[in-house]
């Protein structure tokens, strides 16, 4: 069985995409931008940061 | 020494340390010890929801198994985005119902390896994921909070936190993005933690992102955390966490900073307590400050977290209207409308934060503050139940990679758990150990239980 409060019509999807799509611009618009040039992103398509788990606390 | 029936140990409410001491001795065997959960899952599941599936045959197939390994005869349960070969693995969403897991994850291979004894899956938010709003309109009713239960439990991962608690499970692993290992310990009054990336496998478990996704523990005592973290990683953290807190160098997050509110009274009254006794026992305290608030991590954490999630999961937001709970919708649908140069800012922010980090591990061992800013809400009520999970000082430890731990330190005067939040450097898991050990050995905190 669907869950109810799930099924939208268009209508309200598009109205529901909108007012998230508006949150997640505020969200962006509250991050500090006044990077310098030279700041490099953090790259998404590395998984773990420390990749070999190394026991360095041994 | 005569074993004890279930009822006994049931009663005695053991910790892992206690029940692997006992099973040594041969106070109780494992199959009394799995007995003993069964029994709690019997007598208060039906009204805390905390499994979607209990493998009884399973586990007493594994209870009688000769014990091997550091976790042998441990009764322990995983969150259904877990998959574990032969059971059920929902992640409580339509879209996977009826799916049966043909392998094992790697955290699931790791610990039938030390002989735990699996009880079953535990409850989630769809995929392990959500906006922290509960919609009641998943296929199994949201996991209910035993100190009340018209309270939330703390989520993604629902179930977990529940089930040590109660003492339906003497260990449970969920996964955490943002905070869905430490959240639902924080609510329920259990230790939680995620370690340093890539410690902890995530091979077989259901993604949210890309790349801010861990696995992580809950136990009932941080002493619990260790020898469960020991035997899967073998990093002395057990022996680490008894070396006391002498010298020990703490800096103190008294606030989330701009963009969050102040934190409860008493939460804020547990941490000065707490910070007494740490104190006392000889641990260097002083002021410290996060280079940037915790809400504008917040902000960097859910623009990514969400376009990552929309990433993995676009179809079923797509092709699977009928089926989808409003909560997944509505982070999907987030997801898919984050700007690239929005997604790339936070990025950068997480960037720029994470290299900023280390200054403040020249002069602090271990950050110490809050995780939520508020006690467990009252399920489904909002907008208290979003505010508890978006309103956090947990998501800096998500961007930077950090180890992070939960900690039960004291109660509300309505009885609800308190807690706080420690974070150290990567590959410092030690420091969390030595404060989280000797802070609960000199504290009664772990005596009370849920009744």
């Amino acid at each position: 069985m669907a869950p109810e409060e799930a099924v939208m019509t268009p209508a309200e999807e598009a109205a529901r995409l909108a007012e998230l799509a508006a949150m997640m611009i505020q969200a962006g618009a509250r991050l500090p931008r006044d990077w310098q040039k030279e700041l490099r992103p953090a790259n998404p398509s590395v998984d773990d940061i420390n990749e070999g788990g190394d026991k360095d606390d041994e | 020494m005569a074993a004890l029936h279930a009822h006994c140990i049931q009663s005695r409410h053991f910790t892992l340390a206690e029940a692997l001491a006992a099973l040594d001795a041969g106070v109780v065997s494992a199959e009394g010890l799995l007995d003993s959960c069964l029994a709690v899952i019997a007598a208060r599941d039906a009204d805390l929801y905390a499994f979607l599936h209990v493998d009884e045959v399973g586990a007493r197939t594994a209870a009688r198994t000769p014990r091997r390994g550091a976790l042998a005869g441990i009764p322990w349960a995983i969150k259904d985005t877990f998959d574990v070969a032969g059971l059920p693995a929902t992640a409580n969403s339509r879209f996977r119902e009826g799916r049966i897991a043909e392998s094992d994850a790697a955290l699931v291979t790791g610990l039938r390896g030390q002989g735990a004894v699996l009880l079953g899956k535990l409850s989630t938010w769809e995929y392990g994921t959500g906006t922290g709003a509960e919609h009641f309109d998943l296929p199994a009713p949201p996991a209910r909070n035993p100190w009340d239960v018209s309270r939330f439990t703390g989520g993604s991962s629902t179930g977990a936190g529940v089930a040590v608690a109660t003492g339906m499970a003497l260990l449970a692993f969920g996964s955490d993005t943002t905070g869905s290992v430490r959240l639902p310990a924080a609510a329920t009054g259990c230790c939680g933690l995620v370690m340093t990336p890539g410690r902890l496998p995530l091979e077989g478990a259901l993604p949210n992102t890309f790349s801010l996704d861990r696995p992580g523990p809950i136990t009932w005592t941080a002493e619990d955390a260790a020898i469960v973290l020991d035997a899967l990683h073998g990093t002395g953290l057990h022996r680490a966490g008894k070396a006391g807190l002498g010298g020990l160098r703490i800096g103190v997050l008294r606030d989330a900073g701009p963009g969050f509110p102040a934190p409860d009274a008493e939460l804020a009254a547990a941490l000065e307590a707490g910070l007494d006794v740490l104190s006392s026992r000889g641990a260097d305290i002083a002021d410290a400050v996060l280079p940037w608030p915790a809400a504008t991590c917040l902000d960097a954490a859910r623009l990514i977290g969400a376009a990552e999630s929309a990433a993995i999961h676009e179809s079923e937001l797509l092709d699977g209207k009928d089926r989808i709970g409003a909560a997944l919708r509505d982070k999907l649908l987030a997801g898919s409308s984050v700007r690239a140069v929005d997604y790339l800012a936070a990025q950068r922010f997480r960037r720029a934060f994470s290299e900023a980090m280390p200054r403040l591990w020249t002069k602090f061992d271990v950050l110490l503050g809050f995780g939520a800013l508020h006690l467990p809400p009252r399920l489904g009520v909002e907008p208290e139940s979003s505010a508890y999970t978006s309103e956090t000082m947990l998501t800096p430890a998500s961007l930077a990679g950090l180890p992070a731990l939960v900690q039960c330190n004291g109660f509300s005067r309505s009885g609800l758990p308190l807690h706080w939040h420690a974070m150290a450097p990567q590959g410092g898991e030690a420091a969390l150990f030595r404060l989280a050990m000797s802070y609960e050995a000199a504290t009664p905190w772990r005596q009370r239980r849920p009744s």
